[in-house]
């Protein structure tokens, strides 16, 4: 039980929740309630962006990975940035110009198709509630360290907490709050970061042990299959970003396209500077060995290591610093994801049956409460490996259809449903049953990490099926895509 | 497309590199090896200077077209 945590923590979501409140009196009417006044700057943009992003499996996930497994987790956080990297390259600019506010209107609008737009909202839901459950794992875990409740609880505190603040909000004052909880998260990293790293180098900088933990594909911890995993992790992590519903509402809010390319390079840079530190407390935790088995393994370890290095009020300090940094976390990547389901399953779903604010309530509910149902039931997985299905299922779904959309006129509605059907299902069905069934094996090495063969298959699917129904183009495809690639500037 | 090869080959080289020098294994900078340097923290300037260029070279080219139309 750690004093100044829940005060830290309990600060933090006063702040959080009032900034959404004062973010909230500007928004008036309820265009603005769903999508942000175009009127943010593009760094508090990039930070929202940012903030939005670094979940608790960049926060919590990797530093513990880096410590059971070694060098070759450092591919989660390369994949996580390189990911947003590939997203400039080829969609950031067309997806904003498109107008498209989430991936099922970009559907629509592109593949002139209500089959593949309810197909997308299927796919939004499904990716969102995956990435959400880890998130509430997170939350578990950093209270059971907190206060030593049940990890259970974690779920129901992010539903509520999170819960609150979508309901109130809406994207505008939820942007606001993600900037800040950014901040938050940089800080609360790096300050405990150097200060143990300062404290390493008090104690002549002893060498990490044993090389085998740094050299790579070694299996060191018995991660197993080293090459298939990285490589599957490579392309999940890269092609998948560009894919996840909460990252491309980000873009709705942007004013141009020429302003999306801006932020996402500010964004990029603002997670590298926070993927520096993660893998030093891996490393630092190597050696100071924890006992980590008894808070949920090796998701803790940032929590428990600071005090660790520095026994007594200092340490309890930092503990209660880094506390919040996780909390803002999975606040912030569960609000933004929350906010994207709620929004499908408004616009799709509910909308028409109960007017659109309460819509967007009771789908805000929904996305919340099916991860809360099913987290009792999954097995002993890592975060970042939870995490990393997400990426796999959207990189195996969303990937295909915004990239063939936007640079191959040829893309037929057939193709695209087809593509998506295909994607969707292996991959979905690979990573519901590894998250179900013992984590050892070569089973669970090809369905945990499924992106290998999915994602070319969803492609393949794509392209071929298109190629073979070439009469089946959109009518529009030319003048849509004309739009996506013109400058701004002839835009009106 | 140019800067996605680039940035892909090189992916591809440090792996190579790896397996094929002896002193890329072994060297250490600050008792770090240089493996944990190379994909810990010299891939992120790379990532940001490769986006950095994108930009200019997108722009330039939607310039380009600018310049054309406008001509007309």
């Amino acid at each position: 039980m750690n004093p100044f945590a829940i005060i830290t923590v309990v600060a933090l979501i006063t702040t959080s929740i009032s900034i959404g409140l004062y973010g909230l009196r500007f928004s008036r009417g309820t265009s603005d309630f769903f999508m942000a006044a175009r009127s943010m700057s593009t760094f508090a943009n990039a930070s929202a962006m940012s903030g939005e992003y670094l979940s608790a499996a960049s926060f919590l996930g990797i530093a513990g990975l880096v410590m059971l497994y070694g060098i070759d987790m450092l591919w989660y956080p390369v994949g996580f940035t390189a990911g947003y990297l590939v997203l400039l390259l080829f969609i950031a600019a067309p997806l904003r110009r498109s107008g498209a506010y989430t991936l099922p209107d970009f559907a629509e609008t592109r593949m002139e198709s209500r089959t593949v737009r309810r197909l997308s909202s299927a796919l939004v839901v499904i990716i969102g509630w995956l990435y959400l459950l880890p998130q509430m794992q997170a939350a578990g875990l950093t209270l059971n360290v907190m206060t030593g409740a049940p990890v259970a609880s974690g779920g129901v505190v992010v539903a509520l907490v999170v819960g609150l603040t979508v309901a109130a909000g809406g994207t505008r004052s939820i942007s606001l709050v993600q900037s800040f909880q950014y901040w938050i998260k940089v800080g609360a990293i790096a300050i405990p970061t150097v200060l143990m790293l300062w404290a390493w180098t008090e104690q002549n900088s002893p060498r990490l042990s044993p090389a085998r933990w740094s050299e790579p594909l070694s299996t060191f911890g018995g991660r197993q299959f080293p090459l298939y995993g990285n490589l599957s992790l490579v392309i999940a992590t890269f092609l998948g970003t560009m894919g996840l519903p909460h990252v491309l509402v980000r873009f709705y809010a942007i004013r141009d396209g020429r302003a999306a390319r801006r932020t996402t390079l500010l964004a990029i840079s603002l997670i590298s500077v926070f993927y520096l530190f993660p893998p030093v407390i891996g490393a630092l935790g190597r050696f100071y060995s924890l006992d980590l088995g008894r808070h949920g393994g090796s998701d803790a370890l940032v929590l428990l290591l600071p005090e660790r290095v520095f026994p007594g009020a200092f340490g309890q300090l930092l503990g209660a610093l880094v506390d919040a940094g996780a909390f803002a976390a999975f606040m912030a990547t569960a609000s933004g994801l929350v906010l994207s389901i709620s929004g499908v399953l408004s616009q799709d779903l509910l909308q028409k049956r109960m007017g659109a604010v309460p819509g967007f309530r009771t789908g805000a509910a929904l996305a919340l409460l099916v991860p809360l149902a099913l987290l009792p039931f999954i097995g002993q997985l890592h975060l970042a490996d939870m995490v990393a299905m997400a990426f796999a299922v959207a990189a195996s779904t969303f990937c295909p259809l915004l990239v063939l959309g936007i640079w191959w006129r040829r893309l037929s509605t057939a193709g695209a449903i087809a593509g998506l059907a295909v994607g969707g299902t292996t991959s979905v069905l690979a990573v519901l049953v590894a998250l179900f069934i013992p984590t050892t094996g070569p089973l669970h090495a090809v369905l945990g990490q499924p992106a290998a063969w999915t994602v070319p298959l969803a492609f393949a699917t794509m392209v071929v099926v298109s190629l073979a129904t070439s009469d089946r183009v959109p009518g529009h495809a030319a003048i849509t895509m004309g739009r996506l690639h013109t400058p701004d500037k002839f835009v009106v | 497309m140019a800067i996605a090869s680039a940035f892909l080959s090189v992916l591809a080289v440090v792996p190579l590199l790896y397996w094929g020098s002896h002193w890329f294994r072994s060297a250490h900078v600050w008792s770090i090896p240089v493996i944990w340097l190379t994909i810990g923290v010299a891939v992120f300037p790379f990532i940001i200077a490769l986006g950095w260029l994108h930009i200019r070279m997108a722009e330039w080219y939607e310039q380009q077209f600018i310049d054309l139309v406008e001509d007309v």
